[in-house]
């Protein structure tokens, strides 16, 4: 449609009175030239005439035409290539996390997802999406309900995954952004559980959308009981449940190898609180799926009954390290589903493990070195961590470490840290400052071979941590014991990342990841990609895999009736609307064509209005 | 005061321009000028006489005059032979000058209207033929029958043809084909007619008149008179016009009609040169931005050339 910039201008056209006046008015010249006769001129005249009559038309259109052409072009037309504006835009949130698959919750969200596609017009597009770990979209704002429905139909309803909000408002707002229209709505359709809500930003976000609206207003309170979690062990299987509901809960548990019920058990779970479950499962020789089932009377949530565990022949990493209670934090450090934490002595020294941590040599009788030697011959990791001791010196010695001469230093900062390797690497993601705030007492000078590696420094480059590959494990050596007496201690956070990066670091080979949350994205595992979009287990080249629906989920509470978004929309100022001639896209001027019209025809005029006899 | 007109013309000598000429306040001393400058050696005339000059000998044929038999020449040679002799042109020349009212006019670019033009032309014409004994007369043709006198070459006759021609009469619908047609009668045998006019009429209108003076042995000279305007027709702006002649007024373009007209103005002037040319004559154009002086002298010369050529 096309529109005017400066419409005023338009008041110009009156201008096309003058060479309309003037034509009637044309003065005929007064002034009278005596010829001598027209014996020449009488049938030369005659036949122009004609021709005269219609040039002098010609002449009167080109110049009322280039008028009109110099005053639309100060008028400056311009084409909008949206129509009509349409008086509002609709991003719809269908919340397809699995706490929306109970029947209390499902079936008002169908109803309010079929009221509002009923409402979609041309005048009021909408636009469909489908949440959960993601925010998938049905591609544009459209008029058409058909293709909104047949959207819905082909994304199911209800996944494993659970949803977040915070994102999904983002890309809707964004959306809405995009579009012009009267009002901008986002309508999230949900079962109003509280969780996806309680990450959201307190400070406003929407920066286009207008109203927020929660639908359905009220869904029936839910009852839920859940398996949180369950862990495999060297002893066993220990399951964790939970009751969301403000009653005791009689329930069954249930558990299966490759579809054998192995175990079954009646149980109480309190009101609003959590059991925990042991069960002896002895590791089989070779993969076995395993699936924990929940069964309880009040329970509307079934996503969160079953839980998936593989059972691989591979035990937990083994990780051994001496006692002593100053490095007890090394033990918490370490504690983890697939690590198996044994102390250190001299009895299950030569025996197999993944990695050997020796902080403390007074546990350990005679010469640990030949049992070291072995075990880094096996592959084993060794991590000796200096406590000044004789016997640790000696040991050090060994693989060629030794001290240099003078006094130690008091006190010292690292100066030097190899965040390239993978111990130290996840510490760019973080502020990894501190580990220069940290101060170290007593230094030792210690001169490493030069098939060391240096993974850290004090100042003056005396070395920290040290790296060696011997044989085929990997010798780990620590210049100062990292202990309260040994470091004022304000960052042991950072040391307990670093004894995780370093055990993950040895034994990485040797522990891989078995169960997964469900999720959208597909994870990459050593026997191929896994889909993590449905619960279940998997056998990935004999591998026993599972994946388990996000517990995150189970939660029942619910938000307040009066629950609004309006407080997320950042207030819009007063501003006056954009003329629309200045959008960037969608405009099309016809200025250039409008100029040019005009010196054409101001061209014709010139080249015609001589040769008539106006 | 004629004779002090002629010393004074005389020391100009060939130098006169057309704006000297035209600034010249007596019609019979701007023909005198035109004549003196241009009469040495120009005319000769192409008839043989018995009081001329001798010119040559040729063998007797029975019939010829006795009287022309060279007797001296028979008693030397014992033949008979004839002198022939070179005979005075006893030139009798009628001048008809066109008096319509499309010879009032007159451009920017010109000096003088097409009627003054014209009466250069036959004042020096006169002139001529009065120095050369010639005998002529003269016929304004106008509105009122102007009776043709009979040819003389006397001064008196010569003051009397330009009186006529000061005396511009009223051109207002003349035919010149019917005026010339209503003087035939008294036009002599042999005569030489000069038509001075711009011939604003169809050539075969003319043709039925020329045919007439032909059969009078006439010799028919169309001097034809035109101003520079007509002839190319400069106009560019719109413009109107009133014809001399009827008075009526046309609004034309001129940039839209002239090819047209320059195109019916080459036809017209090719039309009447042909017929002047079948009739025996021969059509000359004038056009009044050049001086009177210059054309007549041009127009003599050829005409002198084209004659030794054919005697």
């Amino acid at each position: 449609m096309i529109q005017f910039a400066f419409s005023t201008y338009l008041w110009g056209l009156c201008l096309l009175a003058v060479p309309l006046i003037l034509h009637l008015l044309k003065h005929r010249p007064n002034e009278v030239k005596p010829f001598p006769s027209f014996f020449f001129l009488t049938q030369t005249a005659a036949a122009k005439q004609r021709r005269n009559h219609w040039l002098k038309y010609l002449v009167l259109f080109c110049r009322c035409a280039a008028l009109a052409c110099l005053v639309l072009v100060f008028a400056w037309p311009f084409a909008d290539d949206v129509v009509t504006e349409p008086s509002s835009a609709t991003v719809l949130i269908y919340d397809a996390s699995f706490s929306t698959g109970s029947g209390k919750a499902r079936d008002p969200m169908r109803e309010a997802l079929s009221d509002e596609l009923n409402k979609v017009t041309p005048e009021t597009p909408v636009l469909g999406g489908v949440l959960t770990d993601v925010f998938l979209t049905s591609g544009d704002f459209t008029g058409n309900a058909g293709a909104l429905k047949s959207f819905y139909e082909k994304n199911p309803p209800v996944s494993s995954m659970p949803s977040d909000f915070t994102t999904a408002l983002y890309q809707a707002d964004s959306r809405l952004g995009a579009i012009r229209a009267k009002q901008k709505k986002i309508v999230v359709l949900t079962d109003r559980q509280k969780f996806p809500w309680r990450r959201f930003p307190d400070k406003p976000f929407l920066r286009n959308a207008d109203v927020v609206e929660i639908l359905p207003g009220k869904v029936q309170k839910q009852y839920n009981c859940s398996i949180i979690s369950a862990r495999t062990t060297l002893s066993g299987l220990t399951v964790r449940l939970r009751n969301f509901n403000k009653k005791e809960e009689p329930c069954t548990l249930e558990v299966f190898l490759d579809s054998k019920q192995v175990l079954k058990k009646e149980m109480l779970l309190p009101p609003n609180g959590e059991r925990t479950e042991e069960f002896p499962l002895a590791f089989p020789p070779e993969a076995r799926e395993g699936k924990i089932v929940l069964s309880a009377k009040n329970d509307d949530i079934p996503a969160d009954n079953f839980w998936y565990f593989p059972l691989n022949p591979a035990p937990p990493a083994k990780i051994r390290l001496t006692f002593s209670i100053e490095n007890q934090f090394i033990r918490e450090a370490l504690r983890s589903p697939s690590i198996q934490l044994e102390t250190l002595t001299r009895k299950n020294l030569a025996e197999p493990a993944d990695l050997l941590i020796l902080a403390d040599l007074s546990p350990l009788d005679g010469d640990a070195a030949p049992a070291l030697d072995a075990a880094l011959r096996n592959g084993t990791g060794v991590v000796l961590v200096f406590d000044g001791s004789a016997r640790m010196k000696q040991l050090l010695a060994h693989y060629g470490f030794s001290f240099r001469t003078g006094p130690k230093t008091e006190s010292a900062g690292l100066e030097m840290i190899h965040l390239e390797h993978p111990v130290f690497r996840e510490y760019l993601k973080i502020s990894s400052a501190s580990w220069f705030d940290i101060t170290f007492f007593d230094v030792p000078r210690l001169k490493a071979p030069p098939q060391a590696r240096i993974l850290a420094a004090f100042e003056g480059m005396d070395p920290a941590v040290c790296e060696m590959v011997r044989e085929n494990g990997k010798l780990f050596v620590l210049a100062c014991p990292i202990t309260s007496k040994s470091t004022n201690f304000q960052t042991y956070g950072n040391f307990v990342a670093f004894w995780r990066e370093l055990a993950d670091y040895v034994i990485r080979d040797r522990v891989r990841q078995e169960s997964f949350t469900a999720a959208t994205r597909s994870v990459r595992t050593k026997d191929g990609d896994l889909d993590l979009r449905n619960p279940g287990n998997f056998i990935l080249k004999g591998h026993e895999y599972s994946v388990n629906a996000n517990r995150s989920e189970s939660e029942v509470e619910q938000i307040a009736d009066s629950f609004t978004c309006m407080k997320h929309l950042i207030p819009k100022p007063e501003t006056k609307e954009e003329p629309a001639y200045l959008r960037i896209g969608g405009i099309r001027n016809y200025q250039m064509l409008l100029l040019l019209l005009v010196l054409g025809f101001l061209m014709v005029e010139l080249a015609v209005s001589n040769r008539t006899a106006l | 005061m004629e004779r002090n007109a002629n010393t004074h013309s005389e020391s100009l000598g060939g130098f006169l321009d057309l704006s000297q000429l035209a600034a010249l306040p007596s019609l019979e001393l701007r023909a005198r000028h035109l004549v003196r400058g241009l009469y040495a050696g120009m005319h000769r005339s192409p008839f043989r006489g018995a009081n001329a000059e001798f010119k040559e000998h040729r063998e007797y044929f029975p019939g010829d005059p006795v009287t022309d038999i060279d007797w001296k020449v028979f008693a030397r040679t014992d033949r008979l032979v004839v002198r022939l002799r070179e005979e005075d042109a006893d030139l009798s020349a009628a001048l008809f000058v066109d008096g319509s009212a499309s010879m009032d006019f007159k451009d920017k670019g010109s000096l003088m209207t097409k009627w003054e033009y014209a009466c250069a032309l036959a004042a020096g014409f006169m002139f001529l033929m009065k120095s050369q004994k010639d005998r002529f007369s003269l016929s304004v043709l106008g509105n009122e029958p102007d009776k043709l006198d009979k040819p003389s070459n006397t001064p008196p006759h010569f003051t009397k043809m330009l009186d006529k021609l000061r005396k511009k009469p009223s051109g207002k619908d003349v035919s010149f084909a019917r005026t010339l047609l209503d003087a035939e009668p008294t036009v002599r045998n042999g005569s030489i007619l000069l038509l001075i006019s711009d011939f604003y009429l169809n050539p075969e209108e003319l043709a039925p008149v020329f045919d007439r003076f032909r059969e009078k042995q006439c010799e028919l000279l169309l001097f034809h008179i035109m101003d520079g305007a007509e002839r190319f027709f400069p106009y560019r702006d719109t413009l109107r016009l009133e014809e001399l002649e009827s008075g009526a007024k046309m609004l034309l373009s001129p940039d839209l009609l002239r090819k047209e007209y320059l195109r019916k103005v080459e036809d017209h002037l090719t039309g009447l040169s042909g017929l002047a040319r079948a009739k025996g004559g021969s059509h000359s154009l004038f056009t009044t931005d050049r001086p009177p002086l210059e054309a007549l002298g041009s127009y003599l010369s050829v005409r002198n050339q084209r004659l030794r050529r054919f005697s």
